[in-house]
């Protein structure tokens, strides 16, 4: 009731909820009374309720700085004066010729440029929402006393290696610039679900849960965690920068045998971003790290590693235990 | 009779529709219609004048950038709100100003809200703390309260009280549940009714 309470005398509620208040403590004297010392004991609030002004030009720096932006972005195309009438005859064949050869030219240089280039666009896009996963999963790792990285079960809802996006959701690090499908065409948000919600499918609504299994890490492959003394451990900020712990996936899923040597698919299979510890991005050819294959452990299955170097990055559905 | 720019009565969806659908020229109004209380609310956040404007630029070159992916109808405000807020936990991170706080931590100060309630607090109180102290001490004392605050507890305070929005919105701008938001801030009035009292207590001795 104490919050219902303050939310009714700061306005926070509902209008439906607030008309209920209204009534509720017409009916009710007492509640009038709590109201009003709530209202004067949040007072005080208001003798700093002042706002500071804006500077007076800070509407038109900000759209100076938006269309800054534009410019850069989307460079003006030059005016083209009206095309001359073309004299009748002018082409001969040889010009023809000439400009074919040089129009083929072109493609064969061009397309391929056109192709490399979107290739790197993808890649860099890549890099940069991985390190926007370095802060989420720094944050993450900060806000918990052995500063561990979110990390994947032996069982339960959370046994698979997507469920780091519902641990990151629960602590509130998953913020609205991450993707979770991020390819060289573009990327998506990550679905936005809780270990609870998650447990809830896990408990009562199974083949919606395989399916999150599948979806929840989008393309991207998340450290499976690595056993010592008999025990499954997760990656923390203590263990070396350099230990991978999330790339693009790998190209197969958990559930698939693997393929050996092959290359991510997010770039055409022309090697992965991997993140490390220490949030350093590096786009590898070959999916090994100091001769550590980062997909698979050293008995090359898909399960967490056998020691803390030995480390596996698991497509979404992927699990620490064979 | 002098006329209206139509763009001065659309809706803050509209206008956001628009810019998305090209009518770049709308967005203007946007930054001026948001201009004083998004600045007041990072100039509070953030509690510097030079931030608080690289910040609101940047926010609306967030919000800019991603008008594409706007979807019709979809409320502005709490979206505005939640890229301004973001923004703000990056620059104050960039400047190594942004408190890291456990989740043990932030779990046993929701709790003390949980355990000791506000209106018994106050039941128990013969005299509001700072009655006595009024002008621009009170307001200092005031604002020097809310500052000291953990972010968790600030972020409502700051949401619900200053800016006046609803319990719903703060829990869409924060991305918690509506019920987190309301013991967040259940939590954060009993710690500035303890800090009020701490304050004036030396004086009434």
């Amino acid at each position: 009731m104490d919050e219902k309470l303050i939310g009714y005398c700061l306005n926070l509620l509902d209008d439906e909820t607030q008309q209920e208040m209204e009534e509720y403590l017409r009916r009710h004297p007492e509640a009038q009374q709590r109201v009003h010392r709530l209202r004067k004991a949040l007072a005080p609030l208001a003798s700093d309720s002042l706002e500071d002004s804006p500077p007076p030009d800070l509407v038109t720096r900000t759209l100076g700085c938006i269309a800054e932006y534009r410019c850069q972005k989307l460079p003006m195309a030059p005016r083209v004066s009206p095309r001359q009438p073309m004299r009748q005859g002018w082409w001969r064949r040889p010009d023809f010729l000439a400009a074919s050869i040089l129009i083929l030219s072109l493609v064969a240089v061009g397309v391929p440029f056109v192709f490399r280039s979107r290739h790197q666009a993808g890649v860099l896009r890549c890099a940069d929402n991985l390190r926007n996963f370095h802060h989420a999963l720094v944050d993450y790792a900060d806000h918990n006393e052995r500063r561990e990285f979110p990390m994947i079960q032996e069982n339960g809802a959370c046994s698979f290696a997507g469920s780091f996006i519902p641990l990151l959701h629960d602590a509130g690090m998953l913020d609205e610039r991450l993707m979770t499908n991020c390819t060289n065409e573009g990327g998506s948000p990550p679905r936005r679900l809780t270990t609870r919600q998650l447990k809830d499918c896990y408990d009562h609504r199974r083949s919606e849960y395989d399916h999150l299994t599948h979806e929840l890490g989008g393309n991207y492959a998340y450290s499976l965690g690595y056993r010592q003394g008999g025990g499954l451990h997760g990656l923390s900020r203590a263990h070396d920068g350099y230990l991978p712990i999330m790339a693009d996936r790998p190209p197969f899923y958990g559930c698939e045998p693997p393929v050996l040597e092959k290359n991510s698919p997010n770039h055409g299979g022309q090697g992965q971003n991997v993140l490390s510890v220490d949030g350093s991005v590096s786009f590898r050819k070959t999916r090994f790290v100091n001769g550590d294959d980062i997909y698979l452990n050293r008995n090359q299955k898909i399960c967490a590693g056998q020691d803390e170097r030995d480390s596996v990055l698991g497509a979404s559905d992927a699990k620490p235990a064979p | 009779m002098a006329s209206t720019d139509p763009s001065t009565i659309c809706s803050d969806e509209e206008l956001l529709q628009g810019v998305s659908q090209g009518q770049v020229h709308l967005f203007g109004e946007l930054v001026r219609r948001y201009e004083r209380e998004l600045y007041g609310y990072l100039r509070r956040y953030l509690g510097d004048a030079a931030l608080a404007e690289d910040v609101f630029q940047n926010t609306f070159l967030q919000l800019y950038l991603k008008s594409n992916q706007y979807e019709a109808g979809r409320p502005v405000k709490p979206w505005l709100y939640t890229i301004a807020t973001h923004q703000a936990i990056d620059a104050m991170r960039r400047q190594g100003r942004h408190q890291a706080v456990s989740l043990d931590e932030k779990r046993a100060t929701e709790d003390v809200g949980d355990t000791r309630s506000l209106l018994e607090m106050l039941e128990s109180r013969e005299q509001d703390p700072l009655d006595s102290v009024q002008g621009e001490e009170r307001r200092l004392r005031v604002r020097a309260s809310v500052e000291q605050l953990p972010e968790f507890l600030r972020q409502v305070v700051l949401l619900a009280y200053y800016q006046g929005l609803k319990y719903r919105e703060i829990a869409e701008i924060l991305d918690i549940p509506v019920g987190t938001v309301k013991s967040r801030l259940h939590a954060a009035l009993v710690k500035l009714q303890q800090a009020w009292d701490t304050s004036a207590s030396p004086r009434e001795t």
